[in-house]
């Protein structure tokens, strides 16, 4: 397998033991994994790099998981249309809407139901 | 990925509103059945197989409250029932959902938004489905997670990722013990909600319970006896955490 062949996936969770476990399951997928710990990590990482997704806990400090989203959304160039799947343990008990509303592709509800995780990865790099 | 198959019913007096509803929503192997009262929603409930009822809030005669208690009673807890509502006062936000619906939106709702959160109700509702048909009684732990993780990792990943959970586990109720006594109810709240998404995703099904019912209570400020809870879920964690491996077939 070469580099090529990765898919690269920015995983913003601050918990380390998803965090790990996200990178050991789609590494299984061919997905390389870059970690950001909290909401102003991953806007600095979203522009130094080039992903083909970013996976979105939404409960992230100093800056939470929603107003990233919006942030990368009202960016002007194409970089802004990365699919972005919110994942989250609903502390807040927001509606649904809210991360739709955000610009999130998807929302899944931790604890995390892995197969519909990966059916996502696969869906939107299109890695099949 | 397949589209959900869905029948939605919609129940708004405003004709504009339904019909905008309808177009967004109808189409890949969705049906929408559009209701102009209460009434009429009750009636299309009971003969249609309903996968999913969007109730208006503000309705005359009948409102939207009492549309969902009286829809609860012909297709049951199972399925979702979503308001769509004009209110947007942030103080509203739980009350929607402490009175029983699923979930709720607020007008105007756009055509994208609309589509994924019913797109994402219908999908969930399969799965209350499977989970309420495997019983009522919460297990220790959850072998079908445990089982789908097998599949996506090796068995030395995954005791590495059980290790690093339990040390960190170990030093959270430590900071538990340490903050109950300081009474720093935000941080044991934030400790909390860590405790309750990595448990829950690694298959410690009522571990991930019993600390998810803290946190409520915790924020609802319900009476409780912090300490004994915090006690408790300490106990029961060095509990599982020395049989685990034998109940999750790990070969440590």
């Amino acid at each position: 397998m070469t580099e090529v062949d990765y898919k690269k996936v920015l995983v913003a969770e601050d918990s380390s033991v998803i965090q790990n476990l996200l990178k050991k399951i789609l590494l299984f997928e061919n997905c390389k994994i870059t970690s950001a710990k909290d909401g102003k990590s991953v806007l600095e990482k979203f522009e130094s790099e080039d992903f083909d997704l970013i996976i979105m806990d939404i409960n992230l400090p100093l800056l939470d998981g929603l107003s990233a989203t919006k942030e990368i959304r009202s960016g002007k160039t194409k970089k802004a249309n990365i699919p972005i799947i919110g994942i989250s343990g609903n502390a807040k008990n927001l509606p649904v809407s809210d991360f739709f509303e955000a610009g999130m592709n998807e929302y899944m509800q931790k604890p995390l139901d892995y197969d519909q995780l990966i059916d996502l990865v696969k869906k939107y790099t299109g890695n099949y | 990925m397949k589209n959900t198959h869905g029948i939605i019913l919609v129940v708004d007096d405003n004709e504009i509103n339904r019909k905008y509803v309808n177009t967004v929503l109808r189409g890949q192997s969705r049906t929408v059945h559009l209701a102009e009262n209460g009434f009429e929603g009750l009636k299309l409930a009971s003969t249609k197989n309903i996968d999913l009822a969007l109730i208006d809030i503000q309705m005359p005669d009948m409102d939207g409250f009492e549309c969902h208690n009286r829809m609860r009673e012909k297709i049951g807890s199972n399925t979702p029932i979503l308001a769509i509502t004009a209110y947007s006062d942030p103080e509203d936000r739980d009350r929607f959902i402490r009175f029983g619906f699923n979930d709720y939106m607020t007008k105007p709702v756009k055509p994208e938004v609309l589509k994924n959160t019913v797109q994402y109700w219908l999908k969930e509702s399969a799965k209350i489905e499977k989970k309420s048909r495997s019983g009522a009684v919460t297990p220790d732990f959850n072998l079908d997670t445990v089982e789908e993780l097998k599949r996506y990792a090796s068995q030395d990943e995954l005791i590495e990722l059980y290790n690093e959970f339990i040390e960190e586990t170990n030093t959270f109720n430590q900071k538990l013990l340490f903050l109950q006594n300081v009474n720093d109810h935000t941080e044991i709240l934030s400790i909390l909600h860590t405790i309750k998404g990595n448990a829950g995703s690694l298959g410690f099904t009522k571990l991930s319970e019993l600390v998810t019912l803290l946190e409520s209570d915790l924020k609802n400020k319900i009476d409780l006896s912090l300490n004994e809870r915090i006690g408790e879920i300490v106990d029961y964690t060095s509990e599982i955490f020395s049989e685990y491996a034998t109940q999750l077939n790990l070969n440590l």
